[in-house]
């Protein structure tokens, strides 16, 4: 039998994450972890449940600037108004999430620390390029959210440290962003192909002046989608350019035949939610102003 | 490591009890609170039958620590009927046939008294997706969400 520490402050957590190393693991909506040592897949002496840190439970908005605190859950943010506002493909990407049950408890910054290749909320970070404030007890690190993902459910989070933090700008009127999932059903399914964009349009040229395009499920990480990204950037607004970069996107990931799909599938399925993605990109642009 | 000693509300009522701390909480309101509405069906956060209001929100019950419980509000099945009563999602349960083989019902109608709480008039769109994660083996949904209209009617 484990112990269990229900963490008052970070101090607390802290404490035991250098006690038990690599024996011990965080816990705040649980959704992953339990499962994992469930199925004795991950084997644990010690739970440090961070969720009676209320300090880490927030969603501010200042200057541009969207933070989000480490227990904020996929619920909260598929509810709130900022989100929805300045960040909309984050809060397509929470609502893609599991169930109302596991986005009523499990986090956002719990779904990058578990870094799953099928994850969905990843890939908006990535595509908002979104940093996180990785702190231990000696001191804190800014990692933008896509180099936390080394390798196949990786991180290079060390055992000591917690991701407290996300944060990113929101969008500009001259930004568009969409999140879009390939899925057998709309709640519970863990998806086949992911995409996340971020658009950036020069309005007066009418060209695409910079791209952010995230995909996940077909790569062993999250990961940005480089290529179709360069397609696009400094070309025109039109079908042909968004064409063209969904086929770059297809060409640069590397898809398995699985439970999801074929990986010929898949592929083409890349070509398509990365098109989506830019057309309802392009929707949010604001075009006046 | 032995047990600790936690305290939660659970249908009203104050519970003080010693858990293993890596027990789920559908673990211990059914085995030692004998609290057996609670269905437990995957086990994995798959199906919704072990789904219970924690702190006015539907949480998975076989994901969720029972040390998280700790001074939280439960809601099971068992507290929907009130003085002898069945709640309205209840009576309107039966009066639609949304109860086939009922191993899913104490996971809908939980899930369903979320949403009224928060939505005491939902869309049936809003229902479909409150009672997404909550699957039925009999394929009832079309019931499910008629009854649950029917008691937002009556309530609202």
């Amino acid at each position: 039998m484990g112990k269990y520490i229900l963490a008052q402050t970070l101090e607390e957590a802290f404490d035991a994450l250098t006690k038990y190393r690599d024996k011990a693991r965080v816990i705040s909506g649980g959704t992953d972890l339990l499962l994992l040592i469930k199925g004795g897949k991950v084997k644990v002496d010690c739970i440090v449940d961070i969720t009676n840190i209320t300090d880490l439970n927030y969603i501010d908005y200042d200057n541009g600037l969207i933070r989000l605190g480490a227990l904020v859950t996929h619920s909260e943010v598929e509810d709130s108004s900022i989100i929805k506002e300045k960040a909309v493909l984050l809060a397509e990407a929470s609502r893609a999430v599991g169930s109302p049950q596991i986005r009523n408890r499990g986090t956002v910054v719990g779904n990058v620390a578990n870094a799953s290749r099928a994850a969905d909320t990843p890939l908006a970070l990535i595509a908002l390029d979104a940093k996180a404030k990785v702190v231990s007890k000696k001191g804190q690190r800014i990692e933008r959210v896509e180099d936390l993902f080394v390798g196949l459910g990786k991180t290079n989070l060390k055992n000591e440290e917690l991701i407290t933090e996300l944060y990113f700008r929101g969008l500009k009127p001259e930004q568009g962003g969409s999140f879009v999932k390939l899925a057998k059903r709309r709640a519970l399914a863990i998806a086949g192909v992911n995409v996340a964009t971020v658009i950036t349009v020069d309005r007066e040229r009418s060209v695409f002046s910079n791209a952010r395009i995230a995909v996940g499920c077909i790569v062993p990480k999250p990961q940005r989608a480089k290529r179709a990204e360069e397609a696009l950037i400094g070309y025109p607004i039109s079908d042909e350019s968004i064409r063209n970069a969904s086929q770059e996107a297809a060409g640069e990931v590397s898809p398995r035949t699985g439970i999801h799909g074929s990986a010929e599938y898949k592929r083409e399925m890349t070509k398509v939610l990365v098109a989506r993605t830019i057309k309802n990109a392009l929707e949010w642009i604001k075009w006046e102003g | 490591m032995g047990k600790i000693r936690i305290r939660f509300r659970v249908n009203g009522q104050d519970a003080e009890l010693a858990v293993d701390p890596m027990a789920t909480l559908l673990e211990v309101l059914r085995r030692q609170l004998g609290l057996t509405g609670t269905k437990k069906g995957c086990d994995a956060g798959d199906c919704g039958a072990c789904t219970v209001i924690m702190d006015g929100k539907a949480i998975l019950s076989c994901l969720t620590p029972a040390m998280q419980a700790a001074g939280r509000e439960i809601i099971t099945v068992e507290g929907l009927s009130c003085n002898g009563e069945l709640h309205p999602l209840q009576k309107a349960f039966i009066e639609c046939g949304a109860v086939q083989c009922g191993f899913c019902t104490p996971g809908m109608l939980l899930s369903a008294k979320a949403l009224l709480d928060q939505n005491p008039n939902p869309t049936r769109e809003e229902v479909r997706m409150a009672i997404s994660g909550n699957l039925c083996r009999c394929t009832g949904y079309k019931k499910v969400i008629d009854a649950v209209m029917l008691a937002s009617e009556r309530i609202g």
